[in-house]
C-alpha cells in the first residue's frame, strides 16, 4: 500500500517536472514572439506613425504571458516591451532575449524559479514542492516502521533476518524471507518452540507504541492523511474565492466593453430615424425648389 | 451598473453550475451511503471514522484471540474430564488388585486392563485443538506425551512447562494452562511412574503396596488433574467475561462509527430534492430571461 502511494506520487512528481518545463518553453517562446512584435513597431514608430494593430497584438502576447508567469513591462520612446521576470530582465527594450533554461548566467534561473509569484508556472512549482514534502513524510513513515518492525524481530538473534528492507525509498519484504517464510521469527530464536510468539506480540504491541513522534503508526498516518485532507480544503475554498473574484472582474469589464443588444438596437433605431428625417428635409427641399424653379413667373 | 447581454449568460451559466456541482455532492451521498468520500470533505470527521475504523480492527483482532482461547480451553476441559475417567477406572482397578483374594490370572487381568488406561490416557492428554497439541507447554506440534523407551508403559512428558499466552484486551494477556506437567506432576512424583509402579506392584502381587502407599499417591494425582481443571474453567470464565465486553464494545463502536459516516437516507434525499427544485427554477428562469430582447418588440 505505502510502496504504491510513494510509487504513484512519485510519478504525478515527474509530471509535474514535465509541466515545468512545458511552462518555460511556452514564456520563453512568447518572450521571442514580443521581440519581434517589438521589432516592427519600432520600424514604424520611428517614420513618425502609430502602430496600432501591432500595439494591440503586443498587448494581447503580453497577456498571454501572464496566464504562465507574474512579470513587469514598460515600453520604451519606440513602443518596444521589455519581460522582467522576478527581478530578472529576460528581454531588453532594445531586444535582447534570454531564454529561461538552467544555462543561465549567475544565479538568474534559481532567482526565476524562487521569485516567481504568480501564473500557472508558480502552480506547478508550488505542486512539486509539496509532492516532495509529502513524499519526504511517507518515506519517513515507511522507513521508521520498517526499522521498529525489524528490531522486535531480529534484535539479539544469531543469523537473524530483517523482515523489511528499506531502500531508495522503496519498502518491501527481505527476498531471503520471502524465498524461505522459515526464517520469520515469531519466537524468542530460531530454536525457540512453535507455540513461542514473544516476539509476534512484541510486534503486535508496536500499533499501540507512540514511536512517531508521540504518535502510533496509524495515528501518524491519520495524520498525515488528515493534514493532506486539510490542504486540500484550503486550496479549494481559496480556489473558489478566486473564481469568484474572477467572475467579478470578468463581469466588471464586461459592463463597459461589452455590448448591451437592447442598447445597440435603440441606437440602431434612433440613426435611423435621423436617417429618415434627413431624407425627409432633402424631400422637402426638393418641393420648395420645384416651387420654385418649375411654377414661378413664365 | 450597466448590464449586457453577455453578462446574463455568464452569470446565468455560472449560477447553474454552481446548482448542478451542489446536486451532484448530494447524489453522490446518497449512491454511496457515506457522508465523506475523500479526506477533504471533511478533515476532522475523517480523522474521527479513520480512527474508529483502526479501534475496530484491533477489538476484532482481539475478539478472535478471546474466541480462539475459548476454543482452546473447552477442548483441554473435555480432554481433562476424559482424563478423570480413566484415572478413576484405575483406581478402581487398584483397589480391586488390592483385594487379597483375586487369583494370579485375575492380577494378570487386572494388569493388562490399567495398561489399556495407560495409553488411553496418552492419547488423551495428546489431544489437539485445529492441529496443536493443548497440553504441551509452548511445544504445540510435538506429541508431548509418550512411553519411556526402556520401559514401555512409563509415562512421559516431553513437553516444556511453559504457558502459552493470549492477549485478549489492549495491555491484557491470560495464561491458558498448557503445561502438561502442571497437570500430571514431573519426575519421580509423576502420574507416569506412578503407573508404572502400580503395574509393577500387580505384577509382583505386592497388593499391600498397592492399597497403601500407591493408592494414596494416586488419589493424590487425580486431586492434581482435578485442580488443572478448576483452573482451567477459571479462565474459561474469564475469556468468556471478557467476550462479552468484546462485543459490547464492538458494538459501540460500530454505532459511533455509523453515526459519523454513514447517511440519514430521509434527510439526504429531502436536501437531494430541495436542491434539484432549485436546478430546475434555474433552468427554466434561464430559459425565460435569456430569450427577450428589444428586437422582439420593434415591428
Amino acid at each position: 500500500m505505502i510502496v504504491w502511494l510513494i510509487d504513484r506520487l512519485e510519478r504525478i512528481e515527474e509530471k509535474t517536472e514535465t509541466l515545468i518545463d512545458t511552462d518555460l518553453r511556452q514564456i520563453n517562446t512568447i518572450v521571442g514572439n514580443i521581440e519581434s512584435v517589438n521589432r516592427q513597431i519600432a520600424k514604424i514608430t520611428v517614420t513618425g506613425n502609430a502602430p496600432n494593430d501591432l500595439l494591440d497584438q503586443r498587448d494581447q502576447l503580453l497577456k498571454e504571458l501572464s496566464e504562465f508567469t507574474d512579470f513587469q513591462s514598460k515600453a520604451d520612446q519606440f513602443g518596444r516591451a521589455n519581460v522582467v521576470i522576478a527581478g530578472v530582465e529576460v528581454l531588453t527594450n532594445e531586444g535582447e532575449i534570454t531564454a529561461i533554461d538552467q544555462d543561465m548566467a549567475g544565479d538568474d534561473y534559481s532567482r526565476i524559479m524562487e521569485g516567481v509569484k504568480g501564473g500557472s508556472l508558480k502552480a506547478h512549482l508550488e505542486g512539486k514542492a509539496y509532492l516532495q514534502q509529502q513524499l519526504d513524510e511517507l518515506k519517513g513513515f515507511a522507513a521508521e516502521m520498517a526499522n521498529r518492525f525489524n528490531t522486535e524481530h531480529t534484535d539479539g538473534v544469531d543469523g537473524g533476518h530483517d523482515f523489511f528492507l528499506f531502500e531508495d525509498g522503496r519498502l518491501r519484504v527481505n527476498s531471503d524471507i520471502q524465498e524461505d517464510p522459515s526464517l520469520v521469527l515469531p519466537g524468542g530464536n530460531y530454536e525457540s518452540p512453535d507455540g513461542d510468539g514473544t516476539r509476534a506480540a512484541a510486534i503486535a504491541n508496536l500499533r499501540f507504541e507512540k514511536f512517531l513522534d508521540g504518535k502510533t503508526l496509524e495515528e501518524k498516518y491519520n495524520s498525515i492523511v488528515t493534514g493532506v485532507g486539510i490542504d486540500k480544503q484550503v486550496t479549494d475554498k481559496r480556489a473558489s474565492n478566486q473564481s469568484a473574484l474572477l467572475d467579478q472582474m470578468n463581469l466588471r469589464r464586461e459592463a463597459t466593453s461589452g455590448v448591451s443588444l437592447d442598447e445597440e438596437v435603440a441606437n440602431m433605431v434612433k440613426f435611423q430615424k435621423s436617417y429618415e428625417a434627413n431624407a425627409r428635409v432633402m424631400a422637402i427641399m426638393t418641393e420648395m425648389l420645384d416651387v420654385l424653379i418649375n411654377r414661378t413667373g413664365v | 451598473m450597466r448590464i449586457t447581454n453577455s453578462m446574463i449568460h455568464r452569470q446565468t451559466i455560472s449560477n447553474m453550475g454552481k446548482n448542478l456541482t451542489r446536486l451532484q455532492h448530494y447524489q453522490n451521498q446518497i449512491s454511496s451511503g457515506k457522508e465523506l468520500s475523500k479526506p477533504s470533505d471533511n478533515p476532522l470527521a475523517f480523522s474521527k471514522i479513520f480512527d474508529l475504523h483502526s479501534h475496530i480492527r484491533v477489538n476484532e483482532q482481539f475478539g478472535t484471540n478471546i474466541r480462539d482461547s475459548i476454543g482452546w480451553v473447552d477442548t483441554q476441559d473435555s480432554a481433562l474430564q476424559n482424563a478423570g475417567d480413566i484415572l478413576h477406572r484405575v483406581r478402581d482397578l487398584v483397589i480391586y488388585g488390592a483385594n487379597g483374594t483375586q487369583s494370579e490370572a485375575d492380577l494378570q487381568i487386572i494388569k493388562d486392563e490399567i495398561i489399556q488406561n495407560i495409553h488411553g490416557l496418552k492419547d488423551v492428554m495428546n489431544t489437539n485443538f485445529n492441529g496443536k497439541y493443548v497440553f504441551g507447554g509452548q511445544e504445540t506440534t510435538k506429541p508431548p506425551f509418550g512411553f519411556d523407551g526402556e520401559d514401555a508403559d512409563k509415562l512421559v512428558y516431553n513437553g516444556n512447562t511453559v504457558n502459552l499466552t493470549r492477549e485478549i484486551s489492549k495491555g491484557v494477556s491470560v495464561e491458558l494452562l498448557t503445561s502438561g506437567a502442571e497437570l500430571v506432576g514431573e519426575g519421580d512424583d509423576s502420574l507416569g511412574v506412578l503407573l508404572s509402579d502400580i503395574v509393577k506392584a500387580l505384577e509382583d502381587g505386592d497388593q499391600e503396596l498397592l492399597s497403601g502407599e500407591l493408592l494414596g499417591k494416586l488419589d493424590k494425582g487425580i486431586e492434581r488433574l482435578l485442580n488443572g481443571r478448576a483452573k482451567i474453567g477459571g479462565i474459561s470464565n474469564r475469556l468468556e467475561g471478557t467476550e462479552g465486553r468484546n462485543n459490547a464494545e464492538h458494538l459501540e463502536m460500530k454505532t459511533l462509527l455509523s453515526s459519523l459516516e454513514d447517511i440519514d437516507i430521509a434527510e439526504k434525499y429531502m436536501e437531494y430534492s430541495i436542491m434539484a427544485n432549485v436546478y430546475q427554477a434555474s433552468l427554466a428562469a434561464g430559459a425565460k430571461i435569456m430569450q427577450p430582447g428589444l428586437m422582439d418588440y420593434l415591428r
